[in-house]
């Protein structure tokens, strides 16, 4: 097991609490979130019924947080969450979700999928099965303050206000005019944040 | 062991038992899920909404707009079922003798016929949702031993309760015993299984309402 995988499901342990268990105890399978969420009625995919999306989760809770299930496991009937598996989901949990809420406001028995999405992404970002694009940018707004990557000295310069242009650089720069229009265009704006 | 005494034993020990495992299984379920508690929300709520997990639960019962036309099947189907199943169990008159027996409270009951009927309605709509379940392909997806187990359960106190008043089988003692040793089974599977969702969905929906509520979202 690798260290990311375990930091997984301690995860997916950790996001489980009462709610998520009475919802995953409560759910009849009648597939009505799916009739609610856009990627399944686009499509007609029925791996993209919201419940389906959680599978993953599902087994960790049943299999950790249920006595049955730890007898299961126990007797080595159960089917373990393993990497590939949560590798294979990412695409479900985080591309196929757009976190709308509305098979949280359909679903019979009141389970609140959405909530449930959320969390399994907090599972899978803590495995590394986060999309590439979002673990860059979370690493970058870590390490650099800004998920965009936007560096401080730009910060900087966007934010102080521009002297305004003397006599002798008026007449150097060709473009002084434009220069200081855009220089007293923004100086509002400064004024305002430091007030 | 001949009918007669099949039917005295599920009568006696074997509704102590059911019952017993029955209560059991519903305490140690239910702790399981609620002792697991509630992560803080540290967010402030957006709304002060007092009593919504509580509106939840009773307004999950009817469909939101629209969905009623998306799965007419699952909809009717469900209420049908759910309501007929209700009705039998609840308004019976020997049903009614056996709960006076064992909790001491009673009701009157409807007339044999109007029984009959809800029986008939919920065994076909039953019938119904299993075709329903092997034909859709989402919920046929979805659908494991545990949905097939549950709706057996749910499937053979209807059909066997039905023979006997009926009176299908010579052996009428036999028919008897099967259709409480039935219910029996049911009771006792009941906290361990999908049917448990007639118990833990009132917290799925109090929670639900609740979360929403903290969130702004009426309900
Ligand atoms: S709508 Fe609710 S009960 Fe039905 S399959 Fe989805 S999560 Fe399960
Ligand atoms: S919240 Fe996600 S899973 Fe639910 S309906 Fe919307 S897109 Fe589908």
């Amino acid at each position: 097991m690798s260290a990311s995988f375990e930091r997984g499901i301690n995860a997916f342990k950790e996001v489980i609490d009462a709610p998520v268990a009475s919802f995953f105890s409560s759910c009849v399978h009648c597939g009505l979130c799916a009739e609610t969420c856009l990627f399944y009625t686009e499509t007609g995919d029925p791996q993209y019924a919201p419940i389906r999306k959680l599978e993953p989760l599902r087994r960790t809770w049943f299999q950790e947080y249920t006595l049955l299930g730890r007898l299961a496991k126990l007797a080595g009937l159960s089917k373990p969450v393993t990497d590939e598996e949560l590798a294979a989901w990412s695409p479900l949990v985080y591309d196929s979700c757009s976190m709308c809420g509305r098979c949280s406001m359909v679903c019979p028995v009141g389970n609140d999928l959405t909530l449930m999405i959320r969390k399994m992404r907090e599972g899978m970002a803590a495995d590394g099965h986060a999309p590439e694009g979002l673990i860059t940018a979370t690493t970058r707004a870590v390490t650099s303050g800004s998920p965009a990557g936007v560096k401080w000295v730009t910060v900087q310069a966007q934010t102080t206000p521009m002297k305004p242009p003397t006599a002798a650089s008026r007449s150097a720069l060709p473009t002084s005019r434009a220069n200081s229009s855009a220089a007293s265009s923004r100086r509002p704006r400064n004024s305002r944040s430091s007030a | 062991m001949n009918g007669l005494e099949l039917l005295t034993w599920a009568r006696g020990p074997g509704l102590a038992l059911a019952l017993g495992i029955c209560v059991f299984g519903v305490i140690l379920r239910s702790v399981e899920i609620l002792a697991l508690g509630r992560k803080p929300d540290l967010a402030p709520a957006r709304a002060v909404t007092p009593g919504s997990g509580w509106r939840t639960i009773f307004s999950r019962s009817l469909p939101p707009p629209g969905m009623l036309r998306r799965a007419p099947l699952t909809y009717l189907g469900g209420y049908v079922f759910h309501l007929g199943f209700a009705v039998t169990l609840f308004f019976f008159v020997p049903h009614i003798e056996l709960i006076r027996g064992v909790l001491g409270l009673s009701w009157p009951g409807l007339p044999n016929s109007l029984i009959d009927a809800a029986t008939i309605a919920a065994i076909l709509a039953m019938i119904a949702l299993l075709i329903g379940r092997l034909v859709d392909p989402v919920k046929r997806l979805l659908s494991g031993g545990g949905d097939w187990l549950a709706w057996a359960l749910t499937f053979a106190p209807l059909a066997t309760g039905y023979a006997a008043y009926h009176h299908w089988f010579e052996n009428y003692a036999l028919t008897l015993a099967l259709h409480i040793l039935s219910i029996e089974l049911l009771l006792a599977l009941l906290p361990f299984t999908k049917l448990f969702h007639v118990v833990s969905l009132f917290m799925a929906r109090w929670y639900n309402g609740d979360i929403a509520g903290r969130k702004g979202v009426a309900t």
